[in-house]
């Protein structure tokens, strides 16, 4: 080959080399913040919720210029992990996020945040934990902070409202999920009702995710006459364990807890009408806030409507960002952890939270509604001065 | 040439930590160690005596159990607590075992994944016992030993858990090993390949099935023992069947009735789905359809292929005695 | 008594699902030797074809069952000649493991088709039925009857057509047959398409009844191994007693026990029937390792 031939070709290559290689011109610097959630798998419904939640939060905060530290403003980067629903994928995606620079991480599910929050202290990350079993608190990890709010606020109250909002029940049989999230509410609400002199006439716990013929389990209740069903489980076997109850001939009321989203009102509507009351941990009273939400969901993922986790990983963003500006660092996770407590209440929250104590619980605004004639109608207002939750009831 | 090739890759393997400091490449490390001993305990039931466990998650997972329970229950020293749970693994291994192993085939496939499945159950909804669903958390890593002249060797750094990993993985493919290639080993083998044949040859099939389906389960509690210390956390999950299934995959991939099989099938199995991380919720499809591709072209594994073509062709390039 | 009653109705229900899952799985059974994982997920596809025709195309639901069960037979084909016919000669493992390749390939897709939210089927009888105390309603009552209808029809195709012969000789004795003539590639396709679509028949009965997800086989089809364990594998008659007699064992346990006991006497009436017989309850003799 003639000599300039070849020259050319090793100098092409040679620049070929440092685009490759060369880091690319320098952009807005950035924060990242891990994601690690069931994307594949039975519950990939609600990972993909929560990772939507969450970039939505950051592509609203980045479109508002990044968050401000110091003197700099970054970007927020979200980093998606599929752990399957599985705490030892878990753990190896917190290695792997640790390993390349992410710092603060959010993960979704009471095992799977188990697992992660052994790492949390030792390794020195911020943990964001979308988890509903008292155990991920109760272990006082330093790093580690609930999003959902501890649901003993929100079971005991709602006990305690529907005392004044349905005088006319007596009798309460609850069936609750096996999650150990879901079976705590359960055991909440029913110590505070037999607490008030009322009864809880039956308790069973099935496996929503896999079951979702409930006659043999609604033939065993519904003859004990209950008042009242308190349904511990997500929108959609809420709403069949609704029909199910209305075709064997339960007139009687319904009672959801915090995890139901929106969904039940387009589901089963007729069923629930006037005969409902659910805790709603969407800031439901700022019915822009919602409409917001669901705007974003429509043009980030058509087909998709926004449930509870997404509200959950909305707030974890924020909750995140606003840590960090107060805390003006993006290193010193320790200072991130101890701002957090200090930027809540905050305007853009999804979920009205309140406070947070050390053990990385949160309290909340939540609301108790109905839904009557087609509408959300909205019974109460619930939310904790200090100690004490205090119930707000709506003319 | 096998002796020193082995040689090199223990030496290799043991230096790794010292330059490989990185936590998550130590970490999968790890993982593949303690599968490797599960899906080495599972060969050598199903490999080499032929009979095809699919419950094999649950001694793991009672293994995991009992470690994590005596020691944060009775305050056991790990090292008291690992075989125990190794011991009370195999109990569970021979107890289910002799119901189970009257059956075959796909009988006896089915027989213990059922079995696996109300373990499952039993541990999730004995929550005074167990602590069911919640799971059992801040199981301790293991104690430090002290030895006279280095003084303590401590358990905390993942070097040091890399290191008790791979020390196991070595015992455990020794043992295993040994008994490959003992009598007995021929009289599994023998089972394996046709089981009225070999009784009628006066080989008690049963004893033979329910020792080696045992000694296979005692193994399987140590990987388990091993997975509850080093994450610190163990669920009813940790009984999955689908930990069951992922072992099979990891013999089949790494070739069944072969020593190094289990590791290279969990060495490929681990590494390929955190790969093609980045393909989100399409991974699922693509693992699928090499698991398909894999069993329909390389039937007896990677191994098997590296033995029946790659290496012989190797060897006719470079005869022996040019060597 | 009337709650008895009503727990035994419900169990049926519960079997005949159960029983026309573990009739296709046996049938697949008897011909391959292989149990087949992935049997859950074609059933899966199954009620998603027919939500999928019933809400986007509008056909009617009877229709779109039947068309259902014809692209499952297909698919059902298709995985019988490709995937399953390559292994016939190899150890049972490796069609095992094939079948998860199917199964997780399978959800994956549908995942990506459908996604995977929990969806309601836009269709069903709502009408309730009460007769003696017992409140059914119509839907619960026509997948009882259809079932017991596809099982019937089944079984004549079985005992009266020359097909079905040649299906139960394959069963029976696979190089025998071959020996008289019987094209055992055929044979094989045609239990694979069959048993395929008795799944989609399953599903799709009991979709508006249920919710219909990616995950929502998995259930359905350990239950139906332990159907035909319990009724002895390949037996057909083993698949329908088995089928129904689960049913209103965990319909019973369910309503009179608890939910998780349901499934653990389940599981412990597989093993103590197995321990007992090893062969299951119609099985035949115990086959070589």
């Amino acid at each position: 080959m003639r000599p300039c031939f070849r020259s050319f070709r090793y100098v092409s290559f040679f620049i070929l080399f440092l685009l490759i290689f060369l880091p690319p011109a320098s952009g807005q610097e950035k924060v990242k913040i891990g994601v690690i959630t069931p994307l594949t798998g039975a519950i990939a419904h609600s990972g993909k919720d929560h990772l939507i939640g969450a970039e939505i939060a950051a592509d609203r905060i980045n479109a508002a210029g990044g968050v401000k530290v110091g003197e700099k403003r970054y970007l927020l980067e979200i980093v998606a992990l599929d752990d399957q629903y599985k705490p030892d994928l878990t753990v190896t995606a917190v290695r792997r996020m640790l390993g390349s620079g992410v710092k603060i991480i959010s993960t979704l599910g009471t095992g799977q945040s188990m697992a992660a929050l052994e790492l949390a202290d030792p390794e020195g990350f911020l943990l964001l934990h979308i988890s509903t079993g008292p155990s991920t608190t109760a272990k006082g990890v330093k790093m580690g902070v609930r999003i959902p709010s501890t649901m003993d606020s929100y079971a005991s109250s709602s006990a305690d409202a529907l005392l004044t909002l349905r005088p006319q029940v007596e009798k309460v049989g609850v069936i609750w999920n096996t999650d150990p999230g879901h079976k705590a509410w359960g055991e909440i609400f029913s110590r505070t009702w037999t607490g008030h002199g009322k009864k809880i006439v039956s308790s069973e716990g099935i496996d929503f995710r896999k079951v979702t013929d409930f006659y043999p389990v609604l033939s065993k209740t519904l003859p004990l006459k209950p008042d009242a069903l308190l349904v511990i489980t997500m929108d959609e076997p809420l709403s069949m364990v609704v029909k199910q109850a209305r075709e064997l001939g339960y007139q009687g009321y319904f009672i959801a807890y915090e995890g139901t989203g929106d969904k039940i009102a387009d589901l089963a509507g007729p069923e629930i009408d006037g005969k409902f009351m659910v805790v709603k941990t969407f800031y439901v009273l700022d019915p822009k806030k919602m409409e917001y939400l669901k705007d974003a969901y429509k043009k980030k993922a058509p087909g998709i409507s926004p449930g509870t986790i997404g509200a959950n990983g909305h707030e974890m963003v924020y909750l995140a960002a606003l840590a960090l500006e107060k805390a003006g660092t993006v290193t010193d996770m320790k200072a991130v952890r101890q701002a957090i407590p200090k930027v809540v209440p905050f305007p853009e929250s999804m979920r009205g939270i309140l406070s947070f104590d050390e053990k990385g619980d949160n309290i909340s605004t939540f609301v108790l509604a109905d839904y009557v004639k087609g509408k959300w109608v909205y019974l109460a207002k619930v939310y904790k001065k200090g100690d004490k939750p205090v119930i707000e009831y709506i003319k | 040439m096998k002796r020193w090739s082995l040689l090199l890759l223990i030496l290799f393997l043991a230096a790794l930590p010292l330059w490989l400091t990185a936590k998550y490449p130590l970490h999968l490390l790890i993982m593949v160690g303690i599968w490797s001993i599960a899906a080495s305990s599972l060969n050598l039931i199903l490999g080499y005596t032929g009979q095809g466990s699919l419950g094999h998650a649950a001694f793991f997972g009672i293994g995991a159990y009992t470690s994590a329970l005596l020691m944060i229950r009775l305050g056991f020293s790990f090292w008291l607590a690992l075989p125990s749970a190794c011991v009370v693994a195999a109990l569970f291994g021979f107890l289910i075992g002799l119901p189970a192993l009257r059956t075959r085939g796909s009988y006896f496939a089915i027989a213990t994944l059922a079995f696996n499945i109300i373990v499952t159950i039993i541990i999730e909804h004995w929550e005074d016992f167990t602590q069911g669903g919640a799971g059992i958390s801040g199981i301790p890593k293991p104690h430090p030993i002290p030895l006279p002249l280095i003084g303590k060797i401590a358990f905390t750094t993942m070097a040091a858990q890399y290191y008790l990993v791979f020390f196991f993985l070595a015992l455990t493919l020794f043992f295993i090993h040994r008994i490959v290639h003992s009598p007995v080993g021929k009289t599994y083998q023998a089972i394996r390949g046709g089981e009225s044949l070999a009784e009628s040859l006066g080989v008690n099939a049963m004893a033979n099935k329910l020792v080696s389906f045992t000694v296979s389960a005692f193994f399987a509690g140590l990987a388990g023992s091993l997975y509850a210390s080093y994450h610190g956390f163990i669920s009813p999950d940790t009984t999955n069947f689908h930990i069951g299934f992922d072992l099979l995959i990891y013999l089949l991939v790494g070739g069944v009735a072969t020593l190094p099989g289990p590791i290279i099938g969990a060495v490929i199995m681990t590494l390929i789905p955190e790969s093609l991380q980045f393909l989100l919720e399409y991974r699922i499809i693509l693992y699928g359809g090499f698991l398909i591709l894999v069993v329909i072209f390389l039937p007896r594994g990677l191994v098997g292929l590296w033995r029946a073509s790659l290496w012989p062709r190797i060897r006719m390039r470079f005869p022996a005695n040019q060597r | 008594m009337i709650l008895l009653f009503q727990q035994i109705l419900n169990g049926i229900l519960i079997g005949s699902v159960y029983s026309l899952m573990a009739l296709g799985l046996t049938l697949i059974y008897g011909i391959l030797h292989i149990p087949n994982f992935a049997h859950g997920n074609k059933y899966m596809w199954g009620a998603f074809i027919s939500l999928t025709l019933v809400a986007v195309f509008k056909l009617n639901y009877w229709l779109a069952i039947l068309l259902s069960m014809a692209i499952l037979a297909g698919i059902g084909l298709l995985v019988e000649r490709f995937i399953f016919r390559p292994l016939q000669d190899q150890p049972h493992i490796n069609s095992f493991i094939a079948a998860i390749g199917l199964l997780l390939l399978l959800e994956g897709v549908a995942f990506a088709l459908w996604g995977g939210e929990w969806q309601r089927f836009p269709f069903a009888y709502r009408q309730n039925l009460n007769f003696f105390g017992i409140t059914i309603t119509l839907h619960r009552l026509l997948v009882i009857g259809v079932t017991a209808l596809l099982i019937i029809l089944l079984q004549l195709f079985i005992k009266k057509t020359t097909w079905g012969w040649t299906i139960e000789a394959v069963a029976q004795d696979r190089q025998g047959a071959q020996l008289v003539g019987v094209n055992v590639y055929l044979v094989s396709s045609m239990a694979f398409a069959i048993g395929t679509a008795l799944a989609a028949a399953a599903s799709s009965l009991v979709a508006p009844i249920y919710l219909v997800y990616p995950a929502m086989g998995s259930l359905p089809l350990i239950k139906a191994f332990v159907v035909i364990i319990l009724g002895g594998m390949g037996s057909l008659p083993g698949a329908v007693i088995g089928g129904y007699l689960l049913g209103l064992i965990e319909s019973l346990a369910g309503g009179y026990l608890s939910m998780v006991y349901a499934d653990l006497l389940a599981f412990a009436v597989l093993v103590t029937v197995l321990a007992i017989k090893p062969t299951g309850l119609f099985g035949k003799k115990a086959e070589g390792t």
